[in-house]
């Protein structure tokens, strides 16, 4: 069975590309452009991984995004990746981390993405929830 | 000695000055004080010194007129005429009178000059008085009088008594002008003669009569007591009258130490010279026997007008002095009074002086301390500046305040041009990073594309797209890290390159993911990678800032290597540091260039790298890293075959 691949993004030829790179190597990508059909087609969907851009409508709704899905017991043991710009990280005091409560996000992957890195994350990440 | 203020020291200088003055004012006053002082002791004994001499003139007067008298006597006139023999009545009937009036001689003498008439014994008759001139006046009609030296032989005939009462022995005397003579023998006189006349004016006789001086001391007594009304000044005898036979004194009322008259003694050489010899008289002040004395000398005349004496009026000094040091005293009060007034005055003045000076320093320093609008300010509470009594004073403070307004003002525009200066880069600064980052978003899409043509995900390229994507995915890179760049020294030039440290492994943290990242450059230009990173090389850093760093230098190493060359990557810990470096093969850097490597906007020149230009920042931003780190960093090259960056950092 193909595997299914949930990418939130408000960026649309970013989504785009990394569809096309996804697809190209087997996996079933589904699209979201904003947070809230992010969530929705989440639950309907079921994604085996969901890649997630933190900054979209406002500078964080990529963390309330993670948050809201690891709500739903469905979703809890999906890996997230979730994409930032490192630069940005100039204006935050602390260092970013995958927090269970606050940040509950598998992966930190800094934007941009090569494709090629993106996929190769994506396998990674695929073969560690197997086990 | 601490540094006196301003006010002190013109207070000092004042001081001084008044001191001094003062100094002078007193010797000057008291040496004047004591001039006038003198000079009128000295004009009083001038005038007592007439008066005295008034008194022998009235008692030579009175003698004469006794002696008219006594030569009215008929007795006398009909002994003379008739030229009888002397009568015992008429002899004691005139040495009675001669005792009764006073004289100690009275001796009548024919018409010749020869004497008839002794009556003090012996009573010796027959010599002739001629010689004497006073009588020999007489005997041609006059009434004469005046003083006259008896000599011895003479004065015996006039009395025995009289030769013992004119012996004065001479006294040692230092100062006087030595003499062969041991003693006084002849007398000085006072003498009267009047002639003895006819009812017709004939003369047929003279009487004389006279009185003794040596020893005389009721006469000069009663001179004195006329003289000087007091007669002690403080148990000291005041005023003193003294008669000298030629230069030894013969009746005095000064007296001895022992209480006796001081006779016998003779004046020093100096009187002599001058009163006796010049004539002059002597005025000044001599120190007789115990005290001080003003003295006044004149000499006495006998009628043939030779210096035959001298009469002598002194005054005690001390009552001179006393008048003296009383002025004196009575001035100082009013001297230090007006030295302690013009203290006052100087010490408010020099506070007067110095108080604007004061302002000037307090003004100075508030101004040091950055307070420009103090002296303003101060302008402002006194408004008079004008009045100030000082017309330098006066500029000096006007100046300051231009100076200061002007300071104030400057210091206000370049405040003002600073901070919009610093607004000016800061609002350039936030666009650039702005901008940059938008830029970066949309070239990371192109490159995804560019990747998708490039894997073919999109369908297969034929050989002249796929060079052509290949440029597309070259250069977009290039910019890419351009820009990423840019935003470093954005980050840098707005002084918000912060160092968030935490405990880094190195190899896992940093290069791991680096390498990761660069592994199909490396693998693009077939460069061999050597690792040589101990796992023991932990150290507190940022990984973002370190991740920047290795990007930028490994970046270089293969933009600038050999194709198919080599790339290492050393560390070894040195001492209380970490140096890390990265080598590669390659054309390497000149000397030159070395030294501008890691200064903003340098790239590398020449024709071999015009295809690898890039931002010319990536160096600089990495320095800055390094030394927010605590680190160095440095560059070594031989040129043509290798180039090696090495970076320091501070191990726990």
């Amino acid at each position: 069975m193909r595997e299914k691949v949930l990418i939130v993004d408000d960026e649309v030829d970013f989504v785009e590309i990394n569809k096309a790179a996804l697809e190209n190597k087997g996996y079933q990508v589904i699209s979201a452009y904003n947070g809230e059909e992010g969530v929705k087609k989440a639950l309907e969907e079921k994604p085996d991984i969901v890649i997630l851009d933190v900054m979209m409508t406002t500078k964080t709704e990529g963390f309330d995004v993670a948050r809201e899905l690891r709500k739903h017991k469905e979703m809890q043991d999906t890996p997230i990746i979730m994409l930032t710009a490192i630069r940005e990280r100039m204006d935050i005091k602390w260092k970013i981390q995958p927090d269970k409560e606050w940040l509950p996000v598998t992966e930190f992957l800094e934007k941009p993405v090569p494709p090629d890195k993106l996929i190769e994350k994506v396998e990674e990440m695929l073969k560690k929830k197997k086990k | 000695m601490a540094k006196l203020s301003f006010r002190w020291k013109i207070f000092w200088y004042f001081t001084l000055v008044i001191v001094i003055i003062g100094t002078l004012v007193i010797l000057v006053c008291g040496f004047q004080i004591f001039q006038i002082v003198f000079e009128e002791a000295k004009n009083r004994v001038a005038a007592d010194l007439r008066v005295a001499h008034s008194f022998f003139d009235k008692k030579l007067e009175k003698m004469e007129a006794t002696l008219s008298l006594i030569a009215e006597n008929q007795l006398v006139i009909e002994y003379l005429r008739k030229n009888q023999q002397l009568s015992p009545v008429i002899k004691s009937s005139l040495e009675r009178k001669r005792v009764d009036l006073g004289f100690d001689i009275l001796t009548l003498c024919d018409k010749e000059g020869k004497v008839v008439l002794r009556t003090h014994p012996p009573y010796y008759t027959g010599d002739s008085c001629l010689p004497n001139p006073l009588i020999s006046k007489a005997l041609k009609g006059k009434s004469v009088s005046g003083i006259v030296i008896v000599p011895p032989q003479k004065l015996r005939m006039e009395g025995e008594d009289l030769v013992q009462q004119a012996y004065i022995p001479f006294k040692p005397t230092p100062r006087a002008k030595p003499r062969p003579e041991k003693a006084e023998t002849s007398g000085m006189f006072l003498i009267a003669a009047v002639p003895v006349l006819l009812a017709d004016g004939k003369v047929i006789g003279a009487l004389y009569g006279g009185n003794l001086l040596n020893k005389n001391y009721h006469f000069v007594d009663y001179v004195r007591d006329m003289v000087f009304k007091e007669k002690e000044y403080k148990g000291k005898p005041f005023g003193t009258v003294t008669l000298f036979q030629w230069d030894v004194r013969i009746a005095t009322n000064v007296k001895e130490k022992d209480g006796s008259r001081a006779i016998g003694t003779r004046v020093s050489r100096e009187v002599y010279e001058r009163v006796l010899e010049e004539g002059k008289i002597w005025l000044e002040r001599a120190f007789v026997v115990n005290n001080w004395y003003i003295s006044a000398y004149e000499p006495i005349y006998d009628p043939a007008n030779k210096i035959i004496g001298m009469l002598y009026v002194g005054v005690l000094e001390d009552k001179y002095v006393d008048i003296r040091n009383k002025i004196f005293l009575s001035f100082l009060p009013i001297i230090f009074g007006g030295i302690a007034a013009v203290l006052i005055i100087s010490y408010l003045l020099s506070g007067g002086l110095s108080k604007p000076i004061k302002r000037l320093v307090t003004a100075t320093n508030r101004i040091a301390r950055g307070e420009m609008q103090y002296i303003l300010e101060r302008e402002k509470k006194y408004p008079k500046i004008h009045k100030l009594p000082y017309s330098e004073i006066q500029e000096l403070i006007r100046n300051f305040n231009q100076m200061a307004a002007a300071l104030y003002k400057r210091e206000t525009e370049l405040k003002k041009a600073n901070d919009d200066l610093r607004q000016i880069n800061r609002n350039y600064m936030e666009i650039l990073g702005f901008v940059t980052h938008e830029i970066k978003n949309r070239l990371g899409i192109i490159l995804g594309s560019a990747y998708n043509l490039n894997q073919g995900i999109v369908g297969k390229l034929n050989e002249g797209q796929e060079k052509m994507v290949n440029i597309l995915l070259r250069n977009t890179e290039r910019l890419s890290e351009m820009i990423k760049n840019y935003l470093d020294l954005s980050r840098i030039e707005k002084g918000e390159l912060k160092v968030n440290k935490q405990e880094v492994d190195f190899k896992k943290d940093i290069l791991e993911p680096v390498l990761d990242e660069f592994k199909g450059q490396f693998e693009a230009r077939g460069i061999l990678l050597e690792v040589d990173i101990p796992d023991s090389l932990k150290i507190t850093a940022d990984p973002d800032l370190l991740k920047i760093v290795m990007e930028n230098l490994l970046s270089n190493a293969i933009k600038y290597g050999r194709e198919k060359g080599a790339v290492k990557i050393e560390a070894q810990k040195e001492k209380d540091k970490w140096r890390v470096s990265v080598w590669n093969e390659g054309e390497g850097i000149s000397k030159d260039e070395i030294d501008k490597l890691f200064t903003k906007f340098t790239r590398l020149g020449g024709e071999k790298f015009r295809k690898e230009q890039g931002s010319g920042l990536g160096l600089f931003v990495t320095k800055e890293i390094v030394q927010k780190h605590g680190g160095e960093i440095c560059a070594e090259s031989e040129e043509g075959k290798w180039a090696k960056f090495i970076f320091t950092l501070p191990s726990n």
